[in-house]
């Protein structure tokens, strides 16, 4: 699959502070890329970036071949974390701004502001200035903002923060027309249940380096089932000393026992079966929460020192 | 470099439209003609009514000599047809004179006079005279009180002399000097009309530099506090983003600037033409005629004193996060402009001397004292021509110092950075 955004070794610090080192992604064209990491792991510098916004100390940014930057502005849609409008212009007025500011011409800009309005049911507000309307309402514009240049990638930072239900459903649909129209989608979150639900592909980031990255099927298979769920009688005490067992979870008449290497599994049923009553012997998917919380402590012996991280104003770190 | 395409454009339309739509432009582009109307037709009331006022005086003559004469100089003027000043002999003797003079004082306190004149007997060969009152500050009456007790001591020590009564006429015949104002057009009598205009002119320059330089200032801090900005900036380069807003909101401003101009020129000409048909001077005909290059070369330091001194506004409100630290890190740029206004005196008493010439040349001064010796008397064109070559240049310089600053600032939140900061936001940028 080609790649709709790629990064090399793209680094960029705040003063001392590090928030990113020596980057490389690759979002591919069409699909769900979620960039997956805590609050003030560089996601948002990320983001802005490739949006343009921010310019790397080090490293390339190409968005369908095209630098970050003037030539690409144009085939992105963004919605930054941090929302924000003009509060006094109306709506409709703000909604055909933003689509010329992506280039749109005039009579065009205004039939998809239109289009957007009805869509979003905001169609009675047109005519309203924006801190006239409701905290969903305003929500809803600024997705709307993000579309209006019916851009090739769209990019949503922290997208589910602060939406209701109602919105967010209306949100889900949209973007599922959107990644069906074969455009990207590239959003970040520090959730990983958003991601396991919507994402193609994801990135793991945390403390401004990258983890691991991939299609999440992948990403799962390549952790692997490392975690097996046993139904059994008998004594329980005898799990701790099973061969390859690192831990043994037990929760009253099952467990969870936490394998040393995947493969070992066959081996270890091998050695209870004789001891013990087995009645369901199960390896269980990994969840993305497992599988980042165990690559960062992995990779956090590797990784270097962090210092500061809350100081890196202006980044994700101000506000986390 | 900024894109100098449709996004700049766009942006200057909304920036432009916004404002000129607003309820407050109109108020105000109404407005300020109005006040400065009333308040310079206040002063000219004022100033026209100071020599209005009738006094009632008391005269001690002790050398005998000087109260007719004096009362024949300050006779003739009226005041609606009665006459301005009332005399009153008062009779005294060296013996008494402290006596006399307390008398007097206690009824000049009592308001019976407006004031005592004491002259004494050897006024003649001394010439010293006094007069004692509550006031002493009517600039109007201590004149014509030196001028009359001037005159009369002139003919009484010519008749002391064996001058003729007659040949003493002739002498003492009145003189007056006229103000005439040199200009391209030919001469034209003023009284101090055209430094009040120039007063105006760049009264009314400082106040839209000052007001449109903060409107872009606010601008900023507001596309920074309700989070604008990074949506926007998906679009553009910060630095068509900040030039796109300088143009924008100068436009409006010159929008509004062009409009009192207009309206001043009217009035002038209105004036003039009343005067030339009624005969008679009204308040409109002393609006004195501002040549076309004025206009122009006003409209010229409008445009550049704006984007040098907006261009610094806006690199403030990029680095601060809310108005009230603005309200400090601004005060540098009032200073420079409050200092303009300091300056004036200096480039009033001598507008083409080497100092106004110097100090009417450095860009930040150069819209207000450049106005200012345009009407009070015009530079050659090559001063002009250098100041505006000046101000484009210093504006250029400031309008990249401030996209560095805008470029980090305008996404920057939390707590406003201080001077090592700002030098590295400017090396990064």
């Amino acid at each position: 699959m080609p790649a709709a955004i790629q990064l090399r070794g793209v680094s960029k610090s705040y003063g001392k502070v590090r928030a990113l080192q020596n980057l490389d992604l690759d979002i591919p064209a069409g699909g769900v890329y979620g960039l997956l990491g805590p609050n003030g792991s560089g996601k948002t510098t990320t983001l802005r970036m490739i949006t343009g916004i921010l310019l790397p100390d080090a490293g390339r940014i190409e968005i369908f071949g095209h630098a970050a930057g003037r030539a690409s502005r144009d085939l992105l849609g963004y919605l930054p974390e941090e929302r924000g409008l003009y509060p006094k212009m109306k709506l409709r007025e703000q909604l055909v701004f933003f689509a010329r500011l992506k280039s749109v011409p005039r009579a065009e800009a205004e039939r998809r502001a239109g289009y957007w309005l009805e869509r979003l049911e905001l169609q009675d507000w047109g005519g309203r200035r924006l801190n006239e309307l409701s905290k969903g309402m305003q929500q809803k514009a600024q997705f709307a903002v993000s579309l209006l240049g019916e851009p090739r990638v769209l990019i949503l930072d922290e997208m589910t923060s602060g939406l209701d239900p109602v919105n967010a459903e209306l949100v889900r649909q949209i973007l599922l027309e959107q990644r069906a129209a074969g455009k990207t989608i590239l959003f970040s979150t520090h959730r990983m249940e958003d991601a396991e639900r919507l994402c193609d592909s994801i990135c793991l980031i945390a403390r401004g380096r990258k983890l691991l990255d991939g299609d999440i099927n992948e990403v799962r298979a390549r952790a692997g089932r490392q975690t097996a769920r046993l139904d059994f009688r008998g004594d329980a005490g005898l799990l701790q000393q099973a061969p390859g067992v690192l831990q043994a979870d037990l929760y009253g008449n099952y467990a969870e026992l936490r394998l040393a290497q995947p493969d070992q599994a066959p081996a270890l049923l091998r050695w209870l079966a004789p001891r013990l009553e087995i009645t369901r012997f199960e390896l269980l998917q990994p969840t993305l929460n497992q599988i980042f919380l165990e690559t960062v402590a992995r990779g956090g012996e590797t990784a270097e020192p962090h210092p500061g991280e809350a100081a890196a104003a202006g980044s994700e770190a101000t506000h986390a | 470099m900024p894109e100098l395409g449709g996004k700049l454009l766009i942006i200057i339309g909304r920036e432009y439209l916004q404002r000129v739509r607003s309820k407050a432009f109109r108020a105000f582009t109404l407005l300020f003609p109005a006040i400065m109307i009333g308040y310079l037709m206040l002063i000219m009331a004022l100033s026209r009514s100071a020599g209005q006022g009738r006094y009632r005086l008391a005269v001690m003559d002790l050398s005998g000599k000087l109260y007719a004469p004096l009362q024949r100089e300050l006779g003739r003027a009226r005041v609606n047809g009665r006459p301005q000043f009332r005399l009153v002999s008062v009779a005294a003797t060296p013996a008494t004179i402290s006596a006399d003079s307390a008398r007097l004082e206690a009824a000049v306190l009592a308001h019976r006079y407006n004031g005592f004149l004491l002259l004494p007997a050897d006024i003649l060969q001394r010439g010293r005279a006094s007069y004692h009152a509550r006031t002493v500050t009517d600039l109007f009456l201590l004149n014509r009180l030196q001028a009359a007790l001037r005159a009369a001591v002139s003919r009484a020590r010519l008749a002391a002399a064996g001058v003729a009564p007659q040949v003493a006429g002739k002498i003492m015949q009145p003189l007056r000097l006229q103000q005439l104002k040199i200009t391209a057009a030919g001469e034209r009598a003023d009284q101090g009309q055209t430094f009040v205009l120039a007063y105006v002119l760049g009264g009314m320059l400082y106040i839209v530099l000052v007001f449109y330089g903060i409107r872009v200032m606010l601008g900023v801090i507001e596309e920074k506090t309700n989070r604008t900005a990074e949506v926007v900036l998906s679009s553009m380069d910060t630095e068509t983003l900040m030039l796109g807003k300088l143009l924008g909101i100068g436009a409006a401003g010159l929008t509004q600037f062009a409009i009192w101009l207009v309206f001043l020129a009217l009035l002038a000409s209105y004036g003039l033409v009343t005067a030339h048909f009624a005969g008679a001077p009204s308040f409109l005909s002393q609006i004195p005629h501002i040549p076309a290059f004025t206009y122009a070369a006003l409209v010229m330091y409008f445009v550049l004193g704006f984007l040098l001194y907006a261009a610094m506004y806006a690199a403030v409100g990029a680095s601060v996060s809310n108005t009230e630290e603005a309200q400090q890190m601004q005060i540098p740029i009032t200073l420079l402009l409050v200092a303009a206004f300091i300056i004036v005196p200096i480039v009033l008493t001598n507008p083409s001397g080497l100092r106004a010439v110097v100090l009417s040349e450095i860009p930040f001064f150069a819209p207000v004292l450049m106005i200012l010796r345009l009407t009070a008397a015009p530079p050659p064109a090559w001063q002009v021509g250098l100041s505006w070559l000046l101000m484009a240049a210093t504006a250029w310089l400031l309008i990249r110092f401030a996209a560095k600053i805008y470029r980090v600032g305008i996404l920057m939140t939390g707590k406003r950075p201080n001077l090592p900061e700002l030098l590295r936001w400017l090396r990064a940028g």
